[in-house]
């Protein structure tokens, strides 16, 4: 959990409401403990710009959360070429098009 | 045997009833809570829960959620309630009792909090949101410090859960009224009585009833079920509603004094023909 050093709970920012969160399940953290998963973060702007992309080149629009996914396998696939990369695109973004609008004015119209 | 354990002792050979006072360290200052306390004490109360703040109060109703927001903004942390319950102990006998949810108190260390709990004259602890199921590790370190260790008990609780609870609870044991967060209310709930009688077949430990408790018909009602009463919200409220005034101890003092004086009332009930 990101909390301060007396242990109250860190307020927290994402583009993604599923991300603006402090607190890490359980499954996850093990994976990490392990050594079974690595993690890595992906700012806001990284994510958006990897949405925009997506949605341009596949004509997939990703969820705000997924499209952090999105970010890192496109910034490791330039250094991998020909492996084959699996993202989870765990959800769609329509639910995320206002940010997506505001976000990228630019697009409107 | 602490504090806790020496005034439910004295209550039942005095056949009195004992009213819990809880109050949020640190609201609306740190230097406040000491006086606060004082005017409870001279009102009736006989145990102090000291409250303290955290970012996350999932127990906690609008009313004891706004006393933690303030007493944080004013710089409260758990070191400085163990230095607000050091104060109240060198003027003051009262059992005190830490009111606290388990994050600041992991990232303390529980080592450390039982020892410096001790310490600051603190007589027991109530972790509200920690699992009973895995309370072992934890009742073993307060218990090492000479610290009770007091659980909740609530109507949603399995059979299972209360044998745990009276298990690991020293000093009382609190029952939650009802389902829900704290918070006033205007009557009380139906769920009291069965989990009453639940914690009696199972502990001969003093029960506590609290949340929404906030006038004296509610105390008289409950005094009559158990042997304390608790009353939280109601304070919290009364401290907000005064915070810049000056004669806050004294409204604090009445209104202690007010619910106290609740218990009289069931015996004054009792007593018609």
């Amino acid at each position: 959990m990101l909390q301060d050093e007396d242990g109250q709970v860190s307020q927290t920012h994402s583009v993604s409401a599923g991300l603006d969160y402090a607190l890490v399940g359980p499954e996850h953290a093990s994976l990490h403990d392990s050594g079974r998963a690595e993690y890595v973060s992906i700012d806001d702007r990284r994510a958006l710009d990897a949405a925009r992309l997506l949605s341009q080149t596949e004509g997939i629009i990703p969820a705000l959360e997924s499209a952090h996914a999105v970010a890192e396998a496109v910034s490791r696939a330039s250094r991998a070429r020909g492996q084959i990369f699996v993202v989870n695109l765990s959800g769609r973004g329509d639910k995320d098009i206002d940010i997506y609008r505001e976000n990228f004015r630019e697009l409107d119209g | 045997m602490t504090r806790i354990g020496n005034l439910f002792d004295n209550l039942r050979r005095t056949g009195k009833k004992g009213l819990i006072a809880y109050v949020t360290a640190g609201d609306p200052a740190p230097e406040r809570t000491g006086g606060l306390v004082e005017a409870l004490e001279r009102g009736g109360a006989d145990l102090i829960e000291l409250g303290v703040p955290f970012s996350d109060p999932i127990a906690d109703g609008p009313v004891i959620q706004r006393a933690g927001e303030r007493a944080l903004r004013a710089g409260t942390t758990l070191h400085k309630v163990l230095e607000i319950a050091r104060e109240i102990r060198s003027r003051s006998e009262i059992p005190l009792l830490l009111f606290t949810y388990l994050n600041p108190v992991l990232r303390y260390g529980l080592e450390s909090l039982a020892k410096d709990a001790s310490a600051s004259g603190i007589d027991g602890c109530l972790l509200t949101d920690a699992s009973v199921d895995e309370a072992g590790e934890y009742v073993r370190i307060m218990r090492a410090a000479g610290l009770d260790t007091v659980f909740l008990a609530a109507p949603t609780s399995s059979p299972r859960r209360l044998q745990l609870v009276a298990k690991y609870s020293t000093g009382f044991v609190y029952l939650v009224s009802r389902t829900g967060v704290t918070g006033e209310r205007e009557s009380l709930s139906d769920s009291t009585g069965p989990l009453v009688r639940a914690m009696r077949a199972i502990t001969q430990l003093p029960l506590a009833v609290g949340f929404g408790i906030s006038r004296p018909e509610h105390v008289a009602e409950l005094g009559q079920q158990v042997e304390a009463v608790v009353v939280g919200s109601a304070i919290m409220h009364l401290i907000e509603r005064n915070l810049d005034n000056p004669s806050l101890e004294v409204q604090l003092e009445s209104f202690a004094r007010e619910l106290k004086h609740g218990f009289e009332l069931a015996k004054a009930g009792a007593n018609r023909p």
